[in-house]
Formats: structure tokens, C-alpha cells, sequence
């Protein structure tokens, strides 16, 4: 199990975590103009929305450290405790934003909670299309999309846009949170999704 | 490597065809810094793309430093030099960034009607910026497993293209070189803002080809970051003193001009197809000016000119501007330059250049409906609009509105002076 989680890069995880959480007290709502391509005005993205790409990220590197042929043969049931590990890595990241915005020491912890769990279905779907090696690009290029495509003619984010809609907007956390139950589900039904591509 | 190789393996090749489309749409709905066919604006409004594009060619980059690091190809023994290997690698991933720049260069061109050259200088930095975007992703995929270097570079060269421009100074938004703000008729790219981008560019591409050839765990990093440092260190005393575009005034050699009836109209290129029209329009109007008394210049240029010279008066026009935007430009230009005061403290004449203008709109032969439609009513009870003071004026004798321009000159030529709004 010790090995597994160091394997799993579980340190990194937890310090990425603590990262994030760092940016979401010193960055606030700082926001960056991203230009947009098909509107009139760029938007407003907040460092604290993409913030959470980290975890996305290191949770693919850590699924793709291990040894791909060991683990289909383990006694132990690695894709199980990878799913415990992922999902409880990404509720975590959520606890930790609410209790920041809670606490009044963000106001963008539940966004940034919500866009944690997007952006892991993200990264989960991301393996089931392209393999582990490239799966993190979903989540960021999504992001980037977002910022490209998101916005409409006055410079506010379209529906689609979640990762930039106000917490308080529930369209956003049930898309974020239907890429999150998506990906879900495929790992565990038929093939799963592999664990190391 | 063969072509089949590269087709086969090279995710460039397969996405350099939805990078060039949407490069096209984003051309096809970006405004260039102006209307008019003057390549080089349009040239700038292309190479806006590179905005998306380097990040897309680092991250492409990255993965292909990837390719070789799971391999562990570059630790063991070869024959083709480093930098054939790495080329080999990267150009598709370069040819890829390029043909989208020059997509959105070809829509940017189309729109403006204008078939030429593209500006060559922007063309080069434009391969330096994907060349140094590519060529950091490509070290960092070399060192740090793909499935974060890939996403680590595309999100941080998207910050990078895209961050300078909320930062100030605001110089510092040239040195990534996305100069898509250059450039007005009146103005030319000012060459030390494309040396200094380029000098960056350059500076990421020597750090990434020192994190690839140097061994060591980190001090090619340091060394990389020093390049890189040292880069920004010689580019930034050459942008410093720009403003938020990169722009310097443009060569006046190459205006064209006309001269009739002792008035000289000079105008750019690319408005030379209106010459005839601009040539009358302000023969007409000096001819209106001095028979109402004005001591009007007889040289009007496109070009930027000083007060030094008090012969000539500037102006600007767009392709599409109507008579009446001509004439109002050309009236705008017989008013005083605001005065440097102004800049840092109050400017009490600041109300009198509403009404200075439509005078010189109205004495030029501007018609009521167009006054109307550039001088609406004042919105602030017990403020005069211009319209008004035009209709006092109107009743009032030559000497009273000889004395009201005079004194309203002043004021607006300084800033210790209080206009007089309403004449006698």
C-alpha cells in the first residue's frame, strides 16, 4: 500500500493540493484578459479558476507512474484504490475550496472546487479517448478553449462555459459535476478505463 | 525522417489542419488597427494568432520531447548530431504554427482587399516566436514526463502571450511578440519592438537548446534561466519608451500629393485612390475659410506634423470615411495642440475645442444634419452645446467673432486660461 501511494506520486498530490489552495488566498478574483476569438471582447478568466488544472494534472501523472503490467496482475485491486484515490483527492480539493469561502478567506473556493471536479472527469475522459500520456491536455486545452471561445459579444462567459460561471449558477455545477460522474461511471463498468497508458 | 514517418507519428501534421481553420476564423473576425489596405496593420492583425498558436506548438513541442524521453532515446548512443534530431522533430511542429499564422495573415489581406507581400519582419519574428515556444516545450518534454510537461506549457505560453497585456508598464506587452495593435495609415512597426520580441524569442530558444544539450540535473536550468534572463535584460531598454502600441511615425517620403489652387493635400498610399476627392474637398474648404477671414496652412498632410510648422496642418482619414468625416478631420487639424499642461493638471480650455471645431466644420462648409449628427445636444443643464454657440455666432459681427475665436485659441493652447464660451 506504501508503495502504491508513493507510486501514485500521493505526496506530490497532497502538496499540489496545498498549492492550489495557497494560490486561492493570495491570487483572490485576480483576473487575466484572455482574448477572445469569436467575440467582440476577450474574458476575464481568474487565476484561481485554472488553478485547479494542478490537480487534474497531477493526478494523470501519478495514474501514469506505474508499471502498466505489474498492476494488471497485482493481487491488490489497484483500479479500485485508484478510483478511492481520484475521487477522494478531487472531494478534497472541493472540501478544501467551500471551507476557504466559508472561512471568508476566498470567494472563489466553490468555483474553484466545481472546476477541480471538471477538470478530473475532464482528465478521466481524456484517458478513455487519448491514453494517459495525453490525457491531461484535456482538461487544459478545454481551459484555453474556454477562454478562446468562451465568451460571448458582451465579454460574459456563454452556458457552456462552466469553469468561469459564478458558483452560485447550477448549470455549471451540473455540467462540471456530470463530466465528473461520466467518467465515473466508465471506470467502472465494461473495460474501465486503463489505468496506465 | 521519411514523410510516411512523420505523417504517421507527428500529431503536428494531424492537427496543423484544425490549428490553420481556426486561425482563419479567428482572422475573419479580429479588427485590424485599421480599415484601410496598409499591409503591414494587416500583417500585425494576422500574426494576433500566434496568441493561441505557441502555445499549441509548445505543447506539440513538449510531446514530442516525450516521445524521446520515454524511449530513453536521448541517454543512449547516436549518430545524428542534437540539434539535426531536435530540428528533425520540431519543424513539423513549426511548419504547422507558421501555415496558421499565414492563414490568418491570407484572411487579414483578403479582407482588406489588398493583394502583397505581408510584412517580412513580421513574418520573421513570427517564426522566432514559434520557434522559441517550441523549442522550451520540446526541452521540457525531454525532462519532465509529457503528462505534465504538455499541459504545464500550454497553459504557461498562454499566460505568457496572453498576461502581458493586463500588466503595465505597457511596453511590456510588445516583448512576447504579439504586435497586433500596429499600426495606423499614420504609422510604421517600430523595428526595436520586433528586436526586442525577437531578442526574447531567441533568448527561449537558446534556453531550450541549453536545457537539451547541457547534462546535469540543474545547472542547465540555471544556466537556462540566465539565458533567458540575460534575453529580457537587452530587450526590455529597447521597448521601454514605447507606449501601448508598437508603432513610430511612418516614413513621410512615401505620401502621395497634389497641388491646386495653392492648397497641397498629401495623403498615404493607400488612400491614394481618393486623392482627387480629399484634393477638393479641402481646396474647397480653405477657399470657405479665408473668405470668412481664417488664417488657414496650405500644406494638409496625412503624416504627423509639429506646430513648428505653422504652413502645414495634418490629418486622418479611413477608406471608408464619408466628405463630411474628411472635412471634420481637417478642421480637427487647425486646432491648437493640446498643450503638455494638460497631460498633469486641469485644462480649463479643454470646453472650448467642442466649439472651436464645429466652427471650423461649420465655416468649411460642413452641412447642418452632418454638425448635428458630430455635435449633439449638451446632456448638462446650463452648458452651452456647440450648435448653440454656433447660432450666437451667427448673430454676432465679424470683429465680436474674430475677438471670441481669438481668445478661445488661447485658451485652448494653454492651460492658464479661461475659455469664453459664449460670444458677446
Amino acid at each position: 500500500m506504501r508503495g502504491w501511494l508513493r507510486v501514485r506520486r500521493f505526496r506530490l498530490t497532497l502538496g499540489v493540493e496545498a498549492g492550489i489552495a495557497a494560490v486561492l488566498l493570495l491570487a483572490g478574483s485576480f483576473s487575466i484578459p484572455m482574448p477572445g476569438l469569436l467575440a467582440a471582447q476577450g474574458l476575464l478568466v481568474p487565476i484561481a479558476l485554472l488553478a485547479p488544472l494542478a490537480l487534474s494534472t497531477v493526478l494523470a501523472y501519478g495514474l501514469t507512474a506505474g508499471d502498466e503490467l505489474l498492476e494488471a496482475v497485482s493481487s491488490r485491486p489497484i483500479a479500485i484504490l485508484d478510483t478511492i484515490l481520484v475521487y477522494g483527492m478531487t472531494v478534497l480539493m472541493l472540501v478544501v475550496g467551500f471551507a476557504l469561502e466559508a472561512g471568508g478567506l476566498t470567494e472563489l473556493g466553490a468555483a474553484a472546487g466545481r472546476n477541480s471536479c471538471g477538470y478530473v472527469g475532464l482528465m478521466l475522459l481524456g484517458r478513455r479517448v487519448v491514453g494517459g500520456q495525453a490525457a491531461s491536455l484535456f482538461p487544459a486545452g478545454f481551459a484555453l478553449g474556454v477562454a478562446a471561445f468562451g465568451g460571448d459579444a458582451s465579454g460574459n462567459p456563454r452556458w457552456w462555459a462552466w469553469l468561469l460561471a459564478d458558483a452560485s449558477d447550477p448549470r455549471s455545477w451540473l455540467l462540471a459535476l456530470t463530466l465528473f460522474a461520466v467518467a465515473a461511471v466508465l471506470r467502472t463498468r465494461g473495460r474501465g478505463i486503463q489505468l496506465s497508458t | 525522417m521519411r514523410l510516411r514517418t512523420i505523417l504517421r507519428v507527428q500529431p503536428a501534421v494531424w492537427l496543423g489542419l484544425p490549428l490553420i481553420v481556426l486561425s482563419a476564423i479567428y482572422a475573419l473576425g479580429y479588427q485590424p488597427a485599421t480599415d484601410d489596405p496598409y499591409g503591414v496593420s494587416l500583417t500585425a492583425a494576422g500574426t494576433v494568432t500566434l496568441g493561441f498558436v505557441a502555445p499549441v506548438c509548445a505543447a506539440l513541442a513538449a510531446w514530442e520531447g516525450g516521445r524521446l524521453r520515454r524511449a530513453d532515446w536521448w541517454t543512449l548512443p547516436h549518430v545524428r548530431p542534437l540539434a539535426m534530431v531536435a530540428g528533425a522533430l520540431l519543424a513539423p511542429v513549426i511548419v504547422a504554427g507558421m501555415l496558421a499564422v499565414f492563414a490568418a495573415i491570407i484572411v487579414e489581406f483578403a479582407k482588406g482587399g489588398l493583394l502583397a507581400v505581408p510584412d517580412l519582419r513580421l513574418v520573421v519574428l513570427s517564426l522566432f516566436v514559434s520557434g522559441g515556444h517550441a523549442m522550451v516545450g520540446f526541452a521540457v518534454g525531454l525532462r519532465v514526463p509529457v503528462v505534465v510537461a504538455a499541459p504545464s506549457v500550454l497553459v504557461a505560453s498562454y499566460l505568457w502571450m496572453a498576461f502581458p497585456r493586463a500588466m503595465e508598464p505597457l511596453w511590456l506587452r510588445h516583448l512576447n511578440g504579439s504586435l497586433s495593435s500596429c499600426c495606423l495609415p499614420q504609422d510604421d512597426l517600430a523595428l526595436s519592438a520586433v528586436l526586442a520580441a525577437a531578442m526574447v524569442a531567441l533568448g527561449m530558444v537558446a534556453a531550450g537548446g541549453v536545457l537539451i544539450a547541457l547534462r546535469g540535473r540543474w545547472r542547465n536550468v540555471v544556466i537556462g534561466l540566465g539565458v533567458l534572463v540575460a534575453s529580457f535584460g537587452l530587450a526590455i531598454p529597447l521597448v521601454s519608451g514605447l507606449g501601448p502600441d508598437p508603432v513610430v511615425a511612418r516614413n513621410p517620403d512615401s505620401l502621395v500629393c497634389r497641388a491646386s489652387s495653392g492648397v497641397t493635400v498629401c495623403v498615404w498610399p493607400e488612400h491614394g485612390e481618393r486623392l482627387e476627392e480629399v484634393a477638393g474637398i479641402t481646396t474647397r474648404a480653405v477657399e470657405r475659410w479665408r473668405a470668412v477671414g481664417l488664417s488657414v496652412p496650405s500644406s494638409y498632410r496625412e503624416a504627423r506634423v509639429t506646430d513648428a510648422d505653422p504652413e502645414t496642418s495634418g490629418f486622418g482619414f479611413s477608406r471608408h470615411s464619408s466628405q463630411a468625416d474628411i472635412l471634420h478631420a481637417l478642421a480637427y487639424g487647425l486646432l491648437p495642440a493640446w498643450p503638455a499642461c494638460a497631460e498633469t493638471g486641469a485644462y480649463p480650455g479643454f470646453d472650448a475645442r467642442d466649439p472651436l471645431h464645429a466652427w471650423y466644420d461649420a465655416t468649411g462648409g460642413m452641412s447642418k444634419a452632418d454638425l448635428e449628427q458630430r455635435f449633439p445636444p449638451s446632456g448638462v443643464p446650463g452648458d452651452p452645446a456647440p450648435l448653440e454657440i454656433l447660432n450666437r455666432l451667427s448673430a454676432a459681427t465679424p470683429e465680436e467673432r474674430a475677438d471670441w475665436l481669438a481668445d478661445n485659441l488661447a485658451a485652448v493652447a494653454s492651460c492658464d486660461r479661461e475659455p469664453q464660451l459664449l460670444p458677446p
